[in-house]
This record gives structure tokens, sequence and C-alpha cells, in this order.
């Protein structure tokens, strides 16, 4: 049984007659008068690549508004960022594919409607990185522009504000204002779940450990003792050590109620194991999140190289909590995007993946990799993919000893250089992570 | 023929069911404990007073575990008998000042021994509050001088005593018993998000500092700064060092903790000063070297600083929330307005 707790509506915000600026926008609830006034004239000028970029400044801009209505906290729980709270500007912790993602994952927008702003993000970064000279000889069209346009006003600026996710923000509040009892039907349904809401709900739980008091503090941490016991076998390293994390911070940070609740659940699932020896992981973890910003971010084949050198500098030995998000980023350098990759970051990457062992690698493939979006949805794209199956073939991974069968046959994919089976397996992890139902 | 009378037999009677409960297979021979309550009660190294705080387990890397951010050296083994129990303590004693506890394991027939401690964090949360509690997987029973000639006994089963090797009386409070009295007045008007924290830094804080004083005097002010009744004679802050602000400061990562073990180490140095020290309810330290007109000697028996608590105490809900004495032989006294 799959819980649904959260899930995209059905999108015809933007009926398919509507083929022109002015009928698209007309549509566009989100935006001003004058936006509108602007985006039409510049369509209409012939200055395409001006209003979609205005138009996406817009976009992205009540996208993440959307999103932190979910609690700016909670997304950098979700982001694996150990750095961030409430106070924190969402602009500052979100990048742009980040925010697609995550609203992806939230159910605030389907995973077409997410594919169609990633395009339309990825056209806007292909001409904003073009130097000068390649520039005034390309530009975007009026097709996509108009594509732009649509994808925009039908995933984001078509809908009414703040209409993010409201059984999502009910499914949070309850697993903050009440104590969720072992028999109850929440408990069965969540174990049916498909992963990413095992992972969302330890970060809801872990976040809710850390910032409340009082009576919302006890039922984070009665709900956690429910909850993490009947997750726990099927909990992957990551979110373990989050949960380790989660006890060893508030041990530091004199939150004794926290500990002695965090430490009963701990010990009912014998996770001690879990907990990091000192917070110097922190360190690395940060150095991963900026190495995944820079990435993300415009830019990014410039920026890359100073985050992966600054993650380089800190040793060699990456502390085991750190090491599924350090190796996630540097991965994603390795892998690059679907233009390539930063020539200037490569040196640093193969540097620190030359000290990753066949163990570590046997222990991110099963028990990180499976729920690592971020790598396994870059196997959609060719130039990753290509580079994936050259990473496979030099490391040898085909000798890990595999626990998860999927994993095993798409490292068997890459290895045997079959492409089609590879992305299709990728696109099976996918189902497997998020569930079909995310499919729009 | 003379006879012997000790207080040993009496001893050896009283903490067997402490230690059939605590389940530690060293600890079945009751001679064990009862060696290492008489060697704390008074432990001297080379002239020096120790008072070393030791934790006797049945699993030491499963505590450790549980105390993220800590260290652990192993220095020895030994038997597990009397005369291991005095090598454990001679080894250790003298490395166990700061954060430094002892731990001796049950190895068998053998006792491992060693020094520990938890997070350096200055903040972090009390280390008896994790390792003495019913469900931890381990046993584990934690042994401390708390003042001369008395001796605390506390275990993660839930037995806890305080042995006098004096000629108290049985129902005499156990020193520093109203140290959480006096953290309670100290915080008493610090908002509640904060005071966790606080308190765990306080009482750590205060335990450590008055253990290591030749006995002090601390009056919490019942208003924002420093009551006439104490400010005409004493030594009073420019810029009071509040308490609440740095804890917060430290939890939230925005100064270094550094910063609170700095101020840390000079209220221990005002408590080890002649007279008063003043605290307000918001957890800030106000002043010290203060004094008080004392009590008339014919009401009060005692010395001048039992005078001056009996006047302290005769302000207590008037300018002041509370007071607190500890005599020179660590023993405590506690008047508060909400007592």
């Amino acid at each position: 049984m799959t819980v649904a707790l959260w899930q995209p509506t059905a999108n015809e915000l933007v009926p398919a007659t509507a083929d022109t600026p002015l009928a698209i926008t007309n549509y566009a609830l989100q935006l001003s008068k004058k936006d509108k006034q602007q985006i039409v004239a510049a369509f209409d000028s012939g200055h395409f690549e001006m209003g979609v970029s205005y138009l996406w400044g817009r976009t992205i801009n009540a996208l993440k508004k959307e999103l932190s209505n979910v609690g700016v906290g909670l997304i950098g729980e979700m982001l694996g960022r150990t750095d961030v709270d409430e106070d924190d500007d969402i602009n500052d912790i979100l990048t742009e594919k980040d925010a697609i993602r995550l609203a992806e994952e939230l159910g605030v927008i389907s995973s077409t409607d997410g594919m169609r702003l990633r395009h339309t993000y990825e056209l806007i970064t292909h001409f904003s990185q073009m130097d000068s000279d390649d520039g005034d000889q390309a530009n975007v069209n009026k097709h996509e522009a108009l594509a732009s346009l649509q994808a925009c006003v039908a995933g984001v600026l078509g809908r009414p504000k703040i209409e993010v996710a409201t059984k999502f923000i009910e499914f949070r509040a309850a697993l903050e204002s009440k104590s969720i009892q072992e028999g109850d039907p929440h408990v069965g349904m969540l174990k049916g779940s498909p992963y990413f809401f095992y992972k969302l709900t330890i970060s809801v739980l872990m976040n809710a450990a850390k910032k409340n008091v009082g009576a919302n503090l006890e039922h984070a941490l009665a709900n956690i003792n429910t909850l993490v016991p009947a997750l726990w076998d099927n909990l992957r390293h990551t979110e373990r050590w989050q949960i380790g994390h989660a006890y060893a911070e508030a041990y530091a940070d004199g939150k004794t109620t926290v500990v002695g609740g965090l430490k009963s659940a701990l010990l009912k699932v014998k996770g001690f194991d879990f907990v990091p020896e000192n917070l110097r992981s922190d360190t690395f973890v940060k150095a991963a999140d900026a190495i995944i910003k820079a990435h993300e971010g415009l830019n990014n084949f410039h920026n890359e190289a100073a985050a992966v050198r600054a993650l380089t500098k800190l040793g060699t030995t990456i502390p085991t909590p750190a090491f599924p998000a350090c190796l996630s980023a540097v991965l994603c350098v390795k892998l690059g995007n679907k233009y390539g990759v930063a020539w200037t970051a490569q040196s640093d990457a193969e540097q620190i993946l030359d000290s990753v062992t066949l163990e570590r690698w046997a222990y991110y493939l099963n028990n990180v990799f499976p729920s690592d979006a971020r790598i396994f949805g870059k196997l959609h794209s060719a130039k990753p993919r290509m580079l994936f199956i050259s990473l496979v073939k030099e490391r040898a991974l085909a000798q890990v000893d595999f626990k998860n069968k999927t994993v095993q046959q798409l490292i068997e994919a890459a290895s045997k250089d079959n492409e089609t089976k590879l992305e299709g397996l990728a696109r099976k992890m996918h189902d497997e992570y998020y569930g079909e139902q995310t499919k729009a | 023929m003379p006879v012997n009378i000790t207080f040993r037999s009496k001893l050896i009677g009283d903490v067997h069911t402490f230690c059939k409960n605590s389940k530690l297979g060293i600890l079945s021979d009751q001679l064990n404990l009862v060696e290492l309550i008489v060697l704390l009660s008074r432990y001297q190294e080379e002239g020096v007073d120790l008072c070393p705080r030791v934790y006797i387990t049945s699993d030491v890397q499963a505590m450790a575990k549980m105390l993220p951010g800590g260290e652990q050296y192993k220095l020895g083994t030994s038997s597990a008998d009397q005369k291991g129990i005095k090598q454990a303590l001679k080894k250790c004693a003298p490395l166990a000042t700061g954060n430094w506890l002892i731990y001796i394991a049950d190895a068998g027939e053998k006792i491992e021994y060693g020094v520990f401690k938890g997070e350096s964090n200055p903040v972090s949360v009390s280390i008896d509050s994790i390792l003495l509690s019913k469900d931890n997987d381990f046993r584990a029973v934690r042994v401390t001088q708390l003042a001369r000639d008395c001796v605390e006994t506390n275990s993660s089963h839930g037995d806890r005593h305080y042995i006098f090797l004096n000629h108290r009386d049985e129902d005499s409070p156990p020193p520093l018993q109203y140290l959480e009295k006096l953290v309670e007045a100290i915080t008493a008007k610090v908002e509640p998000e904060r005071q966790e924290a606080l308190k765990s830094y306080l009482n750590k804080l205060l335990f450590d500092a008055l253990r290591q004083s030749h006995g002090c005097l601390i009056a919490v002010s019942a208003e924002e700064g420093v009551p006439a009744l104490l400010s005409t004679d004493g030594v009073i802050l420019e810029n009071s060092i509040n308490f609440s602000e740095l804890v917060a400061e430290v939890v939230s990562k925005t100064i270094d903790s550094a910063q609170l073990d700095s101020k840390g180490t000079l209220l221990k140095g005002m408590l080890n000063s002649d007279g008063i020290v003043v605290f307000n309810q918001g957890a800030q330290l106000l002043g010290f070297n203060c004094f008080v007109k004392a009590a008339n000697a014919d009401e009060v028996v005692g010395g001048a600083r039992r005078r001056a608590f009996a006047a302290l105490a005769s302000n207590v809900g008037k300018t002041l929330s509370a007071a607190f004495m500890q005599s020179q032989d660590g023993w405590s006294e506690f008047s508060g307005a909400n007592q």
C-alpha cells in the first residue's frame, strides 16, 4: 500500500489554445499587470532572451516563496544542510535546481512541469554563459521563448499564491502536534511508502527535535521513538547518520531533553554506531554543500574548482558521517551536466575519488546511492551517463559486493557499455525512490 | 583483650544492596566499593587534595559511544580486587582534573582503567544524565567525593547514597544539596527556551567551582542590579557578565566556547575571593568581594561567614531572592524566596 500524503495536482492551468504571449500571460495569476505587459512587450519586439530572463526571475522567486511556506529549517534538512535555521533567507540556501527538485519532491509541481522548468533554466544558463562573440550569433528563438513562458506559467505562475502542499503541511504538523502510537494507521502507511517519504519523515522529526520546545518537542520525541524503530531496518546509512548527528549536536548544545529522547530511540534500534565520534564531519559536509551550490548555481563551470579545492584541503580521509555528502558532491563535479563538466575542477575531483577505496564505494553504492536522487537523476542525460560508464569501468565498480539488485544491474549495465539499459535502470531507481505516483 | 571498633563493618553492610543491584562483577565483593569510598573520602597525591569522579562500568565502549566529541585513554589493567582499585586510582587520579574523569571497566577477572571525558563544549549535556540512566544497555556506578569525609555513590539502576565518614547525623543534608536550588534562583527570570542549556552549564560550573572553593557566599538579587545592601562595599562590575547571553551565543555558534570558559574561570576566581558574589535572576554576574553588615554575634552561632549569611538570609524576600553559603568543609546552606 502506498501512502499518498501529498501529490501533484492535475495540471491544466494553461489551455492548449493559449499560444501567444498575451494569451499565456493572461493565465499568470502571480504576475502583476506591469510584469505581464513588460514580458509581452519583450516577446513582441523579439527580445526573447531578455523576456525569458525576466520571466525566470519572477518564476523562481515565486517558487522559492511557495517552498519557504513549508519551513526554511525543513528545506535545509531536506538538502542535508547542517547550517540552516528558520531565520535564514530561502534565497541564500536554495539553488534554482534545488528549488525545482524540492518542488517536485513535495508535490508542488508534477515531474513533467519540473522537467520543463529545468529545461527553461538550462536554456537561460546556456545563453548567459556564452561569451560575447558567441552570444551575438546565437539567440533564444521564438519557439523556445514561448515554450519557456508556457512552462513557467503552467508550472508556477498560473497557480494562486500559497497553494503549496497543504496536505504535506498537515502531515508535518501532525508529527509535531500529536503523539502517534505504534498501532496508528499512519505508521503502517508510512512503512509501505516509497523511500522518499522515509527520508522526509526523518528530516521533519530531526528538525522538530532541534527547534521545538515544550509540548511540540515532547510530541516530536515521542514520534521519534515510535517511527525511528518502525523504519530503522529499512533506513539507509545517510538517514541513520542524520539521526546520530542530531543526537551528537543536541548533546554538544546542552539539550538534555532532546538527548534523552534520541538516546532512547537509538537504544531501541542499537543505533549508537551511527553517532559521529565528533562534529568534525560538519566541516566536510559544509564543504560538500558548497560544491553542490556551485555546481547547481549559475557559472558552475567557473565556480566548481574553488569549492572542490576547499574540500581537498580538508584532508584525504573523509569522516564516515560526511562521506555520503562528500562523494555525492564530488560525483556531481565528475559527471557534470548535459553541457559537460567543469574542466578546472576535474583534477581535484579525481584526487578525491582516488582516495576512495573499493570498500567505501561498496558502502556508497549499497547504502547511499539508492536515495541519492541528485546522482541517479544525472543518468537521464547523455553526457553524464557516458562519464558514469567511464567511472564505473575505470574504478572497476562491478567488483563490489552488491546488496541492492537495481544498483547491481545498473552498475553491470554501465560496465558493459549498455547505455540504454543503464538509462532504463536509472528511471527504475527514480520510481523506487519516489514511488510511481509522482509521475504526471 | 581490647576490641577494635571501625566504620568498616557498618559500611560493608550498608553498601551490600547497592552492590548487589549494580550487577557489576567487580562490586560482587562489597569490599571493593568500600575501599574506593574510603580512598576517595580524603584522597591525596603528593600532599595535594584530589577529588576525581570515578565511573565503574560494565561496557566502556558503549559508554564512549554515547559521548560524541569525547576522548578516552586506557592507562592499564589490574586485578579486580582492592589492590587493583588502589592501583587504578593512583595512576588515574592525578590526571582526572578539569573535564577528565576516571573509568574502571569490568573485564572478567581483571579491571581495565583509564581516563575519559565528554564533549569539550562547556554547555554540553551533563555526563551523568547520559551514563546514569536506567534505559542504558550497560551498567554504571559513579563514586565521587562531595566534600571532605562525604562520598556520593550513584548508579544507573537508581540507587543513590551519601556516605558520611564523620559524626554527622544520618538525616544531615548532603553537601551541595542546595546547588540545584541556587541555579534555579539564578535562572528564575531567564527565557524558558534558554534555561535547559544554561542550567546544565551553571550546574557543572558551580559544582566544580564550589568543590575547589574554601567556602563562599552567593547572593541572588531580586532586582536587576546589586541591592544597596551590598553595593556600598564591594566590586561591582561595570559590565555585568551575562551567562544567559553567553550560553545562547555558544549554542548558536556565534561565539567560540572558549569565551564562555574564560568567564567561568573568572567566576571561579571570584568564589575564591573574600566576600559575597552577587548574581541577579537573569543569570547575570553583577559583582563580587561584597560585604554586608553582619548579624548580631549573639544571635548566630558561627564565624564571620555564617553571620554574613544570616544577614543575607534576613533580606531574602525583600531585596534578595536567594542566599547561599558554602562553609570551609564543603557543606552548604540556602535561603530562597520560593523555598
